[in-house]
């Protein structure tokens, strides 16, 4: 909030809406409008803006929404939401500073009968009274190498990208979305608790943050990029390391236990061992990308050392610290 | 789809796009701005569906998919938002249909997954809905009262009549409110009127759904089905809203019997008005016999049977 003088009125109301009704503020439809070109010059000069995009079949947008509209609310910022994958363009983007990634990178147009009410209602297809007429399920990647691009340019001429829990999965199925987000997702663990270690203390994200404890999914990743970027460990404090995945470490494309587009395993499982990389943040042209692995609940969003170290992330993304 | 003859190009490419990329190729109001814009009339191009989806309990991600195949099969473009803060009358206006599936709360305060016991929900202070708040304005009720007496639709899906809690504007037009529902369990689905375009061609059904018990306000002619536990499973429910107070507030269990009021339909002004009840997953959504209903229930709403 550098520029604070030049904070609209708008931008002020949208700052200290109530958290509900709140952030969330200026509608999509002003997106490409001609109106929203004139805001935007004037939005470089005043309060940075924010899009997430968000959503898949295992993570509902209402806890997201939820979730993100307290940490933007104590932040002071205005924040818009997305769950329309296919709208993400260098168009959709033009007018934020900051885009924030918080989904997977599978759609599911031919239907699901597991997950798709709430989180963790599984129903099995068996008892379903139309089984004949229910097509098998078949995931298929959403995203397109010119999103990938698009996003690639956004941070390169000086923007910034949060890519949030799941959301390394993306990099699976886009090359220049990897590029970007500089890692992949290996797989996860079911939700069980386990510690998250600071390894670089000297990183303005990790500012004021102590280790934590938190229950939720151990996702397990790859980072591509100089291992000096790498700010978080997570590790299974019970030693539990059963968890095993047939993704290529190395590797580009595959598939693993769980279902993806791909087909069958490029490798035979192996463990991931009990310590997982759970977050990173390098600069990419003009611009910084921020990767943290928690958020699979609200709560998990919410554990104040993981919340504190949210707003370090887009504070340093938005080049506000 | 009787003015086929002036379908723009961009129509066209709309339609013709994939099931998962299609029907839903814009955000909700982006193309406000854009037909407002560039069309003289909205009468003379293809209707236009918006689709107000997802809550706690509701994944948007499952509704979509749902409704994807749903308007690809009519052939008809469909647009979604889940920014419920957003609806308005100017977010209606290019629109000929307002689908809308989502129930009336909020909970800016936390959201532990809707699976999640009631217990855990105490690390939040408090249960489930302790904490929720209701997000539609009476404004907001009003907007989509006025979009349907101008003579368009309102397709008012699954759990989308707890909206009616909580705004008169709303269950004025929506036209009745839901009560409750229990778990998920196999239930019959029974046609009551035969002869309304909406049930035409619809059998009977089964489905293993929440079974949502609805009061209805119009007239019981209205009325187009009824679903009934053929297990002899009743329903004991306490009417509690905490939200609302009251009468009933924290009233003793009552028994609401076998038979629900799950869907119907009326004239709104110049405009019309469909609820029906089952949803709460894709499969039940694309039950066939239901699948096929709501078709039918879009073809009347937008006046094209």
């Amino acid at each position: 909030m550098k520029n604070s003088k030049g904070i609209s009125r708008r931008r002020l109301l949208q700052g200290a809406a109530g958290i509900g009704a709140a952030t969330s503020s200026l509608p999509m439809g002003l997106v490409g409008s001609s109106a929203s070109r004139t805001q935007l010059q004037n939005s470089r000069s005043t309060v940075p803006r924010t899009l997430v995009l968000m959503c898949d079949r295992y993570h509902n947008q209402d806890y997201i929404r939820v979730s993100l509209d307290r940490l933007f609310k104590e932040l002071g910022l205005p924040v818009d939401y997305t769950t329309n994958y296919y709208d993400l363009s260098a168009q959709l983007l033009r007018p934020y500073q900051l885009f924030i990634a918080f989904r997977d990178e599978m759609i599911w147009p031919g239907g699901y009968s597991s997950g798709s009410a709430e989180e963790g209602a599984r129903q099995p297809q068996d008892g379903l009274e139309n089984p004949g007429e229910f097509p098998p399920e078949s995931p298929e990647h959403w995203m397109t190498e010119d999103q990938g691009q698009a996003v690639s340019d956004f941070v390169k001429v000086g923007n910034g990208f949060y890519s949030m829990h799941n959301n390394a999965l993306v990099s699976r199925s886009s090359k220049s979305f990897r590029d970007v987000q500089g890692g992949v997702d290996l797989g996860h663990a079911p939700v069980r608790p386990f510690m998250v270690r600071i390894v670089n203390k000297e990183h303005p994200i990790t500012s004021g943050v102590k280790d934590f404890m938190v229950t939720d999914e151990q996702h397990y990743t790859a980072y591509d990029k100089d291992p000096k970027n790498i700010l978080l460990h997570s590790d299974n404090l019970d030693g539990l390391m059963s968890y095993e995945t047939g993704y290529p470490q190395n590797g580009r494309g595959g598939a693993t236990a769980r279902n993806t587009p791909a087909g069958a395993p490029d490798s035979a499982p192996q463990s991931l061992g009990t310590t997982s990389i759970s977050a990173w943040a390098h600069e990419f042209g003009k611009g910084r990308v921020v990767f943290t692995a928690m958020g699979h609940t609200n709560d998990a969003m919410w554990q104040p050392e993981y919340f504190k170290l949210q707003k370090n992330s887009v504070r340093w993304l938005l080049k506000m610290a | 789809m009787g003015n086929a003859n002036k379908i723009s190009r961009r129509h066209l490419l709309r339609n013709a796009a994939a099931l998962a990329a299609a029907g839903a190729v814009e955000s909700g109001t982006l193309p406000a701005s854009q037909v407002s814009a560039s069309s003289s009339g909205k009468s003379n191009v293809r209707p236009r569906a918006l689709a107000l989806i997802g809550d706690r309990a509701h994944n948007s991600d499952a509704i979509r998919v749902s409704l994807d195949r749903l308007f690809k099969e009519l052939d008809l473009p469909i647009d979604y938002t889940t920014n419920y803060y957003d609806l308005s009358k100017s977010l209606l206006e290019p629109y000929q249909l307002f689908v809308c599936f989502r129930d009336n709360y909020i909970f800016p305060n936390g959201n532990l997954p809707a699976n999640r016991s009631q217990t855990a929900a105490g690390a939040f202070g408090g249960g489930a809905f302790a904490n929720a708040d209701y997000w539609i304005t009476e404004e907001q009720g009003q907007a989509v009262q006025e979009f349907v007496a101008a003579g368009n639709g309102l397709y008012s899906l699954h759990n989308n009549a707890f909206l009616s809690r909580s705004s008169k504007n709303y269950r004025e037009v929506q036209g009745g409110v839901a009560l409750s529902h229990p778990a998920l369990r196999p239930f019959k689905v029974r046609i009551v009127n035969k002869e309304h375009p909406v049930t035409k061609g619809v059998e009977d059904f089964m489905v293993t759904d929440e079974q949502h018990y609805n009061v209805y306000d119009k007239g019981p002619n209205n009325i187009l089905l009824h679903s009934e536990n053929l297990d002899g499973l009743t329903f004991e429910a306490v009417l509690r809203d905490p939200k609302e107070g009251g009468p009933g507030a924290s009233g003793p269990p009552q028994n609401l019997g076998t038979t629900s009021v799950s869907g119907w339909a009326h004239e709104y002004g110049r405009g019309r008005v469909v609820f029906t009840a089952i949803g709460h997953t894709i499969h039940a959504m694309w039950q066939p016999e239901h699948l096929k209903m709501q078709k039918n229930a879009i073809r009347w709403l937008l006046k094209m049977a």
